[in-house]
């Protein structure tokens, strides 16, 4: 309660004084706070404010306050307080003091980390075995327990692992699967763990690359391992072939599909059996994920809207894409079918068999071949560009949030980012680090042009996937199939679009 | 307590941890599937009950439970009598006692054993359009190379073929049969003038019948529930071409996370099965002949 008051003057000696009766009073307060499970004192500060208030009564305030630290040790603050009120004048002296107390040592924990590669891998394994040596010598108290399996069972295991209370507490994920695993609830929303992490900077990821971790507006994972779908050439078959080099064509703006069709016609050669002997390019994509490339490219869609919507593959700028690339295959021969593509592509890159490769930019499979890296050829609307972003998320059930977080935050740091291109080669997702992973690129990876990947990191979109990723997927492609093969592309996209706006029924709600 | 009740309990100790596996393992399960089979769940979620909802959309909405059916049923009534015939003349030559045979038995039989998911790998490599063993072989007969899985036409009869490699079971059993055919059956229709042909015919074919029979029905519920090669080979392409029923049941468990939906799915598939096997029950009475009479 605020007290009128009235001003005097005070002479020296009375300062003195009461300041000598203020220091007794402090000194007790001191004592009392000693009292308390203080162990170390570091800083006594005392101030010393003179008052002016009127003269009725003593009174004596103790405030307490134990503020927590986070990581090494816990502060003890005591104040006493106290007001000693005499005829004309008060003297308030405020002793502070710091206490350090040590903190227990943190308990011991196991932390389950999951992936679909192993620690032997090349690449793969090299990194995140860097990432869990890392981890554990900043957390010694966490022990990391490193499990993975084939791709192929990976998300399946995942699930009923998750269904079962066992899931890993960090695990990576497909990004094209990830939104139905968070739907279902098997992940748990870093939004705040994100937000308290100061050192994290998650504006500096490219936009883009976090869309399909956003689930109905909370961050369920950041993305992970990712690269960009881009067209790679084997330099010397093109020189061979009479090809000019794409990114010269690019850069002169006569790279398009008329000037694609073009050189992978030049390309190819058969035998006299009419047997391929070498190909213009892999399969050209005519799946769920690969379409939506030439779509885009032809200024159509697959939904219209991203990660919603309705299937519009259906209308004439999305069948042209469709008939284009199929052609490809079933008239002009220039593209692998399924049979001839049954190799790895990159290994038939490599070994001159096909000219070009429509698909992921990985370096490190292509290291130490005459192998280039240009834009994907501009079509009749656009030169569109993909990338795909897989994800590390949290199992919903873990018990340790902030130490999975920790070990998430660490391996997608700046450096942890810029280290998956270095020991990987796959891209970074931060847009600090792309001008970096250019660089390391050229010098790691022999790549002439690597600012081109850096371009589709930066424009690119990410697929038009949902939830329901894997039953769209599943009833576009074999329609795609059956299209290659000679059916009518308006007819069976037609027939399509009644099954796949089925499938999202739900989430149009 | 007297012997006999001594006995009873001793009996059902014995009996009680087979008991306890089919209740807990067989029976619940089932039950569940059943009780799932009128509900939706994500398999981490709440379920929720549906009625009859999964199993009209099965009928009226699911295109692909129609386009597996269909395959499954190419796959089953064109293979398992052709592995049943094939089965039964692999069987012949191998029931006579010549020096060596156990060898050729015993390789004929190996590949039945042999994990599924390593005998698909081997079979991608067999198909493999340019260097696999299946398009070398008929190169050697000027046959042009074939596309085999991935080709749309060609891929359920890769798959039928595929099938015959696993035969050594349904052998064993053939083999087995032959053997417990009497000899002087064959001793008195060679008496009455019957060559080898029709000593087959009219002797081992009936004698064996019930065998045949056998074969007929696991191959059959067999069949209907092809899944790893399916799997791990095409993944139900080219063009949907080897989706089986197996195989959308699962993608609608483990990857659209419809757990209710795949139980309604399964128990199609079982009340499909049980029809059919039915069906060769009651198709049985005209041409097993049991040597005692069964009712």
């Amino acid at each position: 309660m605020k007290m009128p008051f009235k001003k005097r003057s005070i002479g020296r000696r009375t300062l003195l004084r009461y300041s000598v009766a203020g220091g007794a009073a402090a000194s007790f307060a001191a004592a009392l706070g000693g009292c308390g499970e203080t162990q170390v004192v570091t800083e006594t500060k005392i101030q010393e404010v003179v008052k002016e208030v009127p003269v009725q009564k003593v009174v004596t305030k103790i405030v307490k306050e134990e503020v927590p630290v986070e990581i090494e040790k816990v502060v003890t603050k005591t104040v006493k307080e106290v007001v000693v009120e005499v005829q004309e004048k008060v003297v308030t002296k405020v002793v502070e003091k710091v206490v350090e107390v040590e903190k227990p040592k943190p308990q011991a924990l196991t932390l389950v980390f999951s992936t679909w590669w192993p620690l032997e891998m090349v690449g793969h394994g090299v990194y995140t075995q860097k990432y869990i040596d890392v981890y554990q010598a900043k957390y010694p108290h966490v022990t990391i327990e490193y499990r993975n399996w084939p791709f192929g069972e990976y998300h399946t295991k995942l699930l009923t692992q998750a269904a079962a209370g066992t899931a890993p507490d960090v695990f990576a994920y497909s990004g094209i699967f990830f939104p139905k695993f968070v739907k279902a609830g098997g992940a748990y929303p870093i939004d705040e763990l994100v937000r308290t992490d100061a050192e994290f900077e998650i504006e500096d990821f490219v936009e883009q690359s976090l869309r399909l971790s956003v689930v109905d507006g909370r961050l369920w994972g950041i993305p992970h391992i990712g690269n960009a779908w881009a067209v790679l050439y084997n330099q010397q078959v093109l020189e061979e072939a009479g090809v000019e080099d794409i990114n010269e064509m690019d850069a002169a703006g006569r790279w398009n599909w008329e000037t694609h069709l073009e050189a992978l016609q030049k390309i190819t050669t058969r035998d006299d059996a009419g047997k391929a002997e070498r190909i213009g390019m892999n399969d050209p994509g005519l799946n769920v994920l690969g379409i939506h490339s030439w779509a885009w490219q032809n200024g159509g869609n697959l939904l219209n809207q991203p990660g919603l919507g309705e299937f519009v593959l259906n209308e004439p700028a999305g069948v042209a894409a469709v008939e284009w690339a199929a052609d490809l295959v079933r008239n002009h021969q220039v593209a692998a079918s399924p049979a001839d593509a049954f190799g790895n592509s990159y290994a038939e890159l490599n070994n001159g068999r096909f000219g070009l490769i429509y698909g992921w930019a990985i370096y490190s499979r292509v290291k130490g071949f005459p192998v280039d890296v240009a834009h994907p050829p501009s079509g009749p609307a656009a030169q569109t560009t993909v990338f795909h972003p897989n994800t590390l998320g949290i199992a919903a059930k873990t018990k340790f949030p902030e130490e999975s977080w920790n070990l998430i935050a660490l391996q997608l740091s700046k450096q942890g980012d810029l280290d998956q291109t270095k020991i990987m080669g796959v891209i970074s997702r931060r847009k600090s680090n792309l001008l970096k992973m250019a660089e390391v690129v050229k010098g790691q990876f022999g790549i002439g042009h690597p600012e081109v990947v850096a371009q589709v990191i930066e424009n690119g979109r990410t697929f038009d996937v949902t939830e329901f990723q894997q039953e769209i997927g599943n009833a576009i492609t074999p329609v795609l199939q059956q299209i290659r093969e000679g059916d009518d592309a308006q007819t069976k996209l037609d027939e399509l679009k009644p099954v796949v706006d089925d499938i999202l029924a739900p989430r149009r709600g | 307590m007297s012997l006999r009740q001594r006995e009873e309990i001793a009996a059902y100790l014995l009996v009680a941890p087979w008991v306890l596996g089919l209740l807990l393992f067989t029976a619940f399960p089932m039950g569940a599937s059943l009780a799932l089979s009128f509900s939706e769940w994500n398999f981490l979620g709440d379920i929720k009950f549906v009625g009859l909802d999964n199993y009209r959309a099965m009928f009226t909405r699911d295109r692909d439970f129609v386009v597996s059916l269909g395959n499954t049923a190419y796959y089953t009534f064109i293979g398992v009598p052709l592995h049943t015939a094939f089965a039964l003349l692999l069987a012949l030559p191998l029931s006579s006692k010549l020096k060596g045979i156990r060898y050729f038995r015993t390789a004929w039989y190996v590949p039945s054993v042999t994990p599924a998911v390593a005998s698909a790998i081997l079979w991608i490599l067999i198909y493999h359009p340019d260097f696999g063993l299946a398009n070398t072989l008929l190169g050697l007969v000027k046959v042009p190379p074939q596309g085999w899985i991935f080709d749309s036409t060609m891929a359920k009869p890769a798959f039928i073929i595929m099938s015959m490699w696993s035969v050594g079971g349904q052998m064993i059993i053939f083999l087995a049969g032959l053997q417990g055919v009497p000899q002087e059956l064959y001793d008195a229709a060679s008496i009455d003038g019957a060559g080898r042909l029709r000593q087959f015919r009219h002797v081992t074919l009936p004698l064996i019948s019930p065998i045949t029979f056998f074969n007929l029905v696991i191959g059959l519920i067999g069949s209907f529930q092809i899944f790893t090669a399916a799997y791990i080979m095409t993944n139900g392409g080219p063009a949907n071409q080897t989706l089986f029923y197996v195989l959308h049941l699962y993608r609608n468990a483990f990857e659209y996370l419809k757990f209710g939906y795949a139980s309604t799915l399964a128990w199609g598939l079982f009340v499909i099965i049980l029809f059919f096997t039915g069906l060769q029950f009651l198709g049985a009475k005209r041409w097993v002949y049991y040597e005692v009479k069964v009712d």
